[in-house]
């Protein structure tokens, strides 16, 4: 018969073995639930902000070198390029009116972000930078040529990821036309000065 | 115990090493300048399809051209690269070393 002390000390034992094997198994699904399978990962900003704005470089430079320049006054002189293009039967947007249209279009199709061309000396003022980062970033491009300007703020009670990138005059139509625009506050443009920036903004 | 001699040696060989490793082709500071101030802007990132600094896919086929006809097309213009990059002030020479600075980026 066994004495009540060696019957405690079983019943000790027990229920260490129970505590142990409920540990070792909540440990092992914990474990299991914090790091088991493959979980999606969200894409940094500044890469997503990147990707975005390469396409818009792309499609750009696309719409230049192959509508504009091989059907313009260059090369077939099918098309009229011109700021006034809706007035001409064969006219064509501009560059930048063709990518101020996507813009538009973009904002019409959904809300996962924005984008503009926006300028310090917009010869639209609908044009200048509105926000305080705006303002920053279009400042940093045009003293940092050839880098991008990226930060974050807080519009409406929403914080947002917002990146700026280098609007460059790359030919001289463009330079012209600002410089002897009627209602442009800077006339002495050059090629290759940054006249603008891609203004970029994602809601974080 | 190195003698004062012996640590004059030393001190003296490595300065020498130092110098040679941080001795930059005098060529390649000149185009970096040039890049800097005035190809930067569009080669950084290309815009307008300019082929981007370090790209090896965009520089591979440039590349294989020669740096003479680079610097032709650098220099006249050439697709939508205005010439000079609009830089008129800009000699042959400083065009070279600027190209040849964006093909020093390039992996052997």
């Amino acid at each position: 018969m066994k004495s009540v002390a060696s019957k405690k000390l079983a019943s000790k034992k027990v229920v260490k073995k129970a505590l142990a094997v409920v540990s070792i198994t909540s440990a092992t699904l914990l474990i299991a639930s914090c790091g088991g399978g493959d979980k999606a990962v969200g894409i940094e900003p500044q890469v997503h902000t990147d990707a975005l704005f390469a396409v818009m470089k792309a499609d750009r430079t696309n719409y230049t070198k192959l509508i504009i320049q091989r059907l313009g006054p260059k090369g077939a002189g099918a098309i009229t390029p011109k700021e006034e293009w809706k007035d001409l039967e064969n006219g064509a947007p501009l560059p930048a009116q063709m990518f101020r249209a996507g813009a538009e279009a973009v904002r019409d199709l959904n809300d996962t972000f924005t984008y503009s061309l926006q300028s310090l000396w917009p010869i639209n003022k609908q044009n200048a930078p509105k926000s305080p980062m705006e303002k920053e970033g279009l400042t940093f491009i045009k003293d940092n040529p050839g880098e991008n300007f990226y930060g974050t703020e807080e519009l409406g009670g929403v914080n947002y990821y917002t990146a700026v990138y280098p609007d460059v005059a790359v030919a001289a139509p463009c330079v012209d036309c600002h410089n002897e625009h009627k209602d442009t506050p800077k006339t002495d443009f050059k090629l290759g000065d940054v006249m603008g920036g891609v203004v970029i903004r994602v809601p974080l | 115990m190195i003698s004062n001699k012996g640590k004059l040696i030393l001190v003296s060989l490595l300065l020498i090493l130092v110098s040679a490793c941080s001795s930059k082709d005098p060529d390649l500071a000149i185009g970096e300048k040039i890049y800097t101030g005035a190809c930067k802007v569009c080669h950084s990132q290309g815009i307008n399809g300019a082929p981007v600094f370090g790209n090896e896919k965009n520089w591979g086929p440039r590349k294989a051209q020669g740096l003479d006809v680079l610097v032709e097309h650098a220099s006249n213009g050439f697709g939508l690269m205005p010439a000079k990059g609009g830089k008129a002030e800009l000699t042959e020479d400083q065009i070279r070393a600027a190209i040849k600075y964006m093909l020093s980026a390039l992996e052997e």
